[in-house]
Formats: C-alpha cells, sequence, structure tokens
C-alpha cells in the first residue's frame, strides 16, 4: 500500500464516511461537504509527501477540511455549489423517525453562524482543544468559547441538558452554566 | 454515553454515510485520481497553478466598488454553431492547444430568458492578497479569479461557467465551474494560469494573455437555454514570472542535510519588497542555493516539522530559558519550498512567555509564531496575513535578519564581506513532509 494511488483507492474505500461526517458537519450540505472532502484528499495525495499508511493519510485530509473550510470563512468567498442547510435531498427527509429527529439538529446548526458552526465540529467531532480551535481559526480563545457557548445554546434543547463528564481539559463550559 | 459530542458525532455519521455513497456514486475516486495527476504534472512543470484545479479554491474578498456594469450583447440569429456545449464537460474546441475561434455573442437556444453577470478580475497572490482588475499577474502561486460572478437567468438548472486563457490565438488554459442558479452571489471563479495543461517552457508564457467568459444556461432537465460569449470584454493580463517557480524540487536536492543542532546557513540579500507577496519576492530574489556563501548555525531544539505549522506549534525549544545566541532577539520568520494557503513567511519570535493560543509561558525559549513580532522584511502599505503557515512540505528554511560574520569570516576565509549590510540568514532545516 505505499504507493499513493493505492492510498487513494483506500480513503475512498475506508475513511469517505468519517471525512463525510466531519465535512458535513462543517458545511450543514451534501454538495458543499461533498466538494469539501474531494478537495481535501486531491490536496493531500498531490503533495510530494510520503503518505505510508491510511491513517496517516486520513489525519492530512482531514486537516486538508479543516484548512479549506477556514480558509473560506476567512475569505467570506464560495464559487461552488451552494445549496441551503435545511434543503436536505430527498433521501433524508423521507427516512426514519431517527433522520428524522436528525434533521432537527440540521436545523438547529443551520441557525448557527458559519464560524460558530466551525468552532462546534472542530470541538466536538474532532475533539479539538480550546487553544488549538483558536490558533487554526487566527482568534482567541475567548472567542472560541463565546462561539461555544452560542452553539451550545441553540443546540441544547436537541443534545440533552447537560455536559457533565465532557470536560476533560478544564475549559468546557456546561450547557447548565450557559443557560444561566 | 451521552450528551452532546456522543450526539452530534453519531447525527454526523448519519450524513457522512449519505455523504460517502454520493462521492462513491458519483464516481468521484476517479475524478480525484485525475486531479491528482493533474496537479502532480503541474506541480512538476513550471507553474504552480493549484488555485486553478482545488475545487473549494477561494480568495479574499476584493473592495466592493467595481466599474462598469456587465455588458449583456444583443441576441444573434446564429450563434457558436462549433461550439457543441456538454455539460460538465469543456468542449473540445475549448481545449489547451486549440486555436480559440469563437466569437463575442448570445444565443437564446429556447425561449427562456437569460442574464447578465457581475464582477470584476482579481489577482489572488499567494499570501491571500488582492487587487482588482489587474494589469499582470505573476508567476509562482498567484492566480487569477473573477469575483463576483452572480448567474441571473431564472431557470432552475445550473450555469456552466468556462474561463479560456489565449495566447497568440492559442487556447493555454481552460477552467470551468458550474454554478447554481438564484441561490448565492458573489461566486468566485478560478481563471486558468497559462501552462497548466501543456509541457514545455512555461516561461514562453511570459506577456499578454487574453481571458474570455464563456458562460452556458441549463435547466434543472440539462438542457441548453443560452450561451454568452464574452459576456464581458475579454480581460487582456500581461504575465509576468510564469516561468519561474523556484520551489522545484531540485533547487534544494543539494542542501546538506543537518547534523544534529548544527545547520547549513547561507547569507541572501534582503529583497526589496514592492508588493504584499513576500514569499514570491523572496523565492524569486532571494532564496538560496548550493553555491550561495554559507556558514554553519547551531540551534539547539529545532522542531520536526511534519506538514503542518499553527499558530502555537514552536518551531524551536530550547529548555534553558537563559539560551543566548547572535540570532536570539532578531527578527526571524518561517518559510517552506511550498506552503499551502496562509501565510507563507510566517514571523516567528524568541520568547519564555506564551505563544499565540497559549495563557501561560513554559519556563523554556521557544521560537514562535506571534502577532506582533518583528518582521524580516518591512512590507508597503497594509498587508494583511491572517493566519501563521497552515501546511506545508519540501526544504523548510528559517529566516534570520542578520549574519554572523565572525562565523561567515571562519567559514569564508579571504572572502569580500564588504557589502553584506543588507543580507539576512537563511538557515536550512530540513525537509518537512
Amino acid at each position: 500500500m505505499g504507493s499513493q494511488p493505492d492510498i487513494v483507492a483506500e480513503l475512498y474505500r475506508q475513511s469517505l464516511p468519517r471525512l463525510g461526517s466531519y465535512a458535513f458537519l462543517l458545511t450543514g450540505n451534501y454538495a458543499e461537504a461533498e466538494e469539501l472532502v474531494q478537495a481535501a484528499i486531491v490536496k493531500v495525495c498531490s503533495r510530494p509527501r510520503r503518505l505510508t499508511n491510511v491513517p496517516q493519510a486520513e489525519a492530512y485530509v482531514r486537516a486538508a477540511i479543516r484548512t479549506i473550510h477556514i480558509d473560506g470563512l476567512r475569505r467570506q468567498a464560495r464559487w461552488s455549489r451552494v445549496k441551503l442547510s435545511l434543503a436536505m435531498p430527498d433521501a433524508v427527509a423521507e427516512s426514519s423517525a431517527d433522520l428524522a429527529a436528525a434533521d432537527e439538529v440540521a436545523r438547529a446548526l443551520a441557525t448557527l453562524a458559519p464560524r460558530v458552526r466551525t468552532v462546534i465540529a472542530m470541538y466536538y467531532w474532532e475533539d479539538l482543544a480550546v487553544a488549538d480551535i483558536a490558533a487554526a481559526m487566527a482568534i482567541s480563545e475567548g472567542t472560541v468559547k463565546g462561539y461555544l457557548r452560542d452553539g451550545r445554546e441553540a443546540l441544547a434543547p436537541l443534545l440533552g441538558a447537560t455536559e457533565s463528564g465532557d470536560d476533560e481539559d478544564g475549559e468546557r463550559i456546561a450547557v447548565a452554566e450557559v443557560a444561566s | 454515553m451521552t450528551g452532546p459530542r456522543h450526539e452530534i458525532t453519531e447525527w454526523a455519521s448519519k450524513h457522512g454515510d449519505v455523504v460517502a455513497k454520493d462521492l462513491l456514486d458519483a464516481g468521484s475516486e476517479a475524478t480525484a485520481r485525475r486531479l491528482v495527476t493533474r496537479r502532480k504534472r503541474t506541480r512538476v512543470g513550471a507553474l504552480a497553478a493549484c488555485a486553478v484545479v482545488a475545487v473549494g479554491a477561494i480568495v479574499v474578498a476584493a473592495p466592493d466598488s467595481f466599474g462598469g456594469g456587465p455588458r449583456v450583447p444583443a441576441a444573434h440569429d446564429t450563434g457558436p454553431a462549433e461550439l457543441t456545449l456538454v455539460k460538465g464537460e469543456v468542449p473540445d474546441i475549448l481545449r489547451c492547444g486549440q486555436p480559440y475561434t469563437l466569437e463575442g455573442g448570445f444565443v437564446l437556444h429556447t425561449e427562456a430568458r437569460a442574464g447578465g453577470l457581475s464582477g470584476a478580475w482579481i489577482k489572488r497572490s499567494d499570501d491571500g492578497s488582492s487587487e482588482v482588475n489587474p494589469t499582470s499577474i505573476d508567476g509562482e502561486y498567484e492566480g487569477l479569479v473573477w469575483r463576483d460572478v452572480t448567474p441571473r437567468h431564472t431557470g432552475n438548472g445550473e450555469d456552466l461557467l468556462t474561463i479560456v486563457a489565449v495566447q497568440d490565438g492559442q487556447i493555454v488554459g481552460v477552467s470551468a465551474a458550474e454554478l447554481p442558479p438564484g441561490v448565492g452571489t458573489d461566486y468566485e471563479i478560478p481563471a486558468p494560469v497559462p501552462g497548466e495543461c501543456a509541457a514545455g517552457d512555461a516561461s514562453s508564457y511570459d506577456g499578454s494573455v487574453e481571458y474570455h467568459l464563456v458562460v452556458q444556461s441549463f435547466d434543472k432537465e440539462g438542457t441548453l437555454l443560452a450561451t454568452a460569449i464574452d459576456i464581458y470584454d475579454p480581460l487582456t493580463v500581461e504575465l509576468k514570472n510564469v516561468g519561474q517557480r523556484p520551489a522545484d524540487t531540485t533547487r534544494y536536492s543539494a542542501l546538506p542535510e543537518p547534523e544534529g543542532a548544527s545547520y547549513r546557513a547561507f547569507v541572501v540579500a534582503k529583497p526589496s519588497i514592492e508588493s504584499c507577496t513576500p514569499y514570491s519576492d523572496y523565492m524569486l530574489r532571494g532564496a538560496p542555493d548550493a553555491e550561495t556563501m554559507g556558514y554553519e548555525v547551531t540551534i539547539p531544539g529545532v522542531q520536526e516539522f511534519v506538514g503542518e505549522i499553527w499558530g502555537n506549534s514552536p518551531a524551536a525549544v530550547i529548555d534553558d530559558p537563559n539560551y543566548d545566541a547572535w540570532y536570539v532577539g532578531l527578527p526571524t520568520a518561517i518559510t517552506a519550498e511550498r506552503v499551502d494557503a496562509g501565510n507563507p513567511l510566517a514571523t516567528l519570535e524568541w520568547t519564555t512567555g506564551p505563544a499565540v493560543g497559549e495563557t501561560d509561558g513554559t519556563g523554556q525559549l521557544r521560537l514562535v509564531t506571534t502577532w506582533d513580532a518583528a518582521p524580516v522584511v518591512e512590507l508597503p502599505g497594509d498587508c494583511a496575513f491572517e493566519a501563521p503557515i497552515p501546511d506545508i512540505d519540501g526544504a523548510v528554511f528559517l529566516i534570520i535578519d542578520g549574519v554572523d560574520f565572525e562565523a561567515l569570516d571562519e567559514a569564508n576565509p579571504g572572502a569580500d564581506f564588504a557589502n553584506l549590510d543588507n543580507f539576512q540568514t537563511w538557515v536550512y532545516l530540513g525537509q518537512a513532509s
């Protein structure tokens, strides 16, 4: 599996759902998520770096997804397909009650400002610390915490009442505190 | 386990499956392979046109004032019959190497209404700066985009926008983008840098290049409604330095690799920065090679470069906070052979205090990214750099705004150092991967 084409194949075979999850969480719509994943894979595999295994390559792609997305937020420009976050494809709309509930999450996430949503994704999905998010987005830690508060406030009715036990770095703020 | 993290992860996973299925159904792996091959070929060639092929390529927003409105030509009875339009594909007659034969015009293929576009050309530099309606672009990592494009036809389908670069009557670059109508404005379409689709001496593309915009509007069934060629007047751009890509791997292949904390350093003239593109200026005018006069510099604690540098990742960590060397305190920056986005010439500072993103000092002397450290070169005007280097590979250099003349004299006995007042030291830190 040492050659890059094999890495490309393995990324598509093994990593696509995870990468797609992160991209969807960041962007909120399928078209943008697909293009984000595709762009990140192309970016990583185009570089003359040595990719020796899939987890390593996936980590690079995940970082590239983050980079491309933040770059896009920062520059406030899009040229690719843009669809409203609420406009989910029929395949989702017609699915089970679970997915209907999931659509509520989608709606809640869609109400968030893009930067807030991005902070939520980096914090919850990628498990980055506040300091790392601040550095990645070139914003202050206070701003990150503010975004987290905003996001949690919007998501609290849908995602459970408290966040106890989810406070491993000491910087996370309980939903209950936010609500007070 | 419950809680927001678990629930968000679960929720995202369901949608991730949809994204994955869509990508596989669309044959995206083959597309990715094609793009990877193309980008690798471009890297090996004389141009860095990565902004053109990147699906998500985007640029800094330019000022909102633009000159002139869209020119909507009158409908022609006869259109460009030879332009065979296939949605999602670049027509054969718009391929590189072909003569450009299209004439400006506007064709209604059905009774559908069609509108115009608004916008302006901007130049995107590799440092993220932009220039509206530029008269020239450089080679290296800089690119050109057409900004503020707003599809206006009232159908439910998409517009396919193709930008064609023409030089001496020949097509030397093509880029395309699909835009849905009515859902969004201010799209930015990357324009091709000549040479991306051809082998050979890219420097031959220096000179005038004419950019044409071809817009094809489709309905939701994919039926072509209208074609507009040169809805704006074609833009003529003077290209320069197209062939100069000093970041070619071979340029640095002969540099001696570090041995322990000892690094090969080179004495390089400080460039005269005339734009907000310090990276290009450095690479074109000041980057060292194996023949450059050099000496050895000892820097303990240099960290391994694994491809990403973020704000709070130190470039060097020295356990002794009182460590003293000639370079400690001098303006310092870090750059690399290949840099993706962000600030390609990140300013660093030796500090015993916190880095960006940290709250406490560490008791170490560290070389870290800071917001307000003195730059290694003064830039003109208000050049905004929003982020440190996010992604690098190839040769990594530390640029120190100074020279250790004692060490230099020792390494180069008899050399004339009389005119080295405005020189800097490039320390080759090795290869990032």
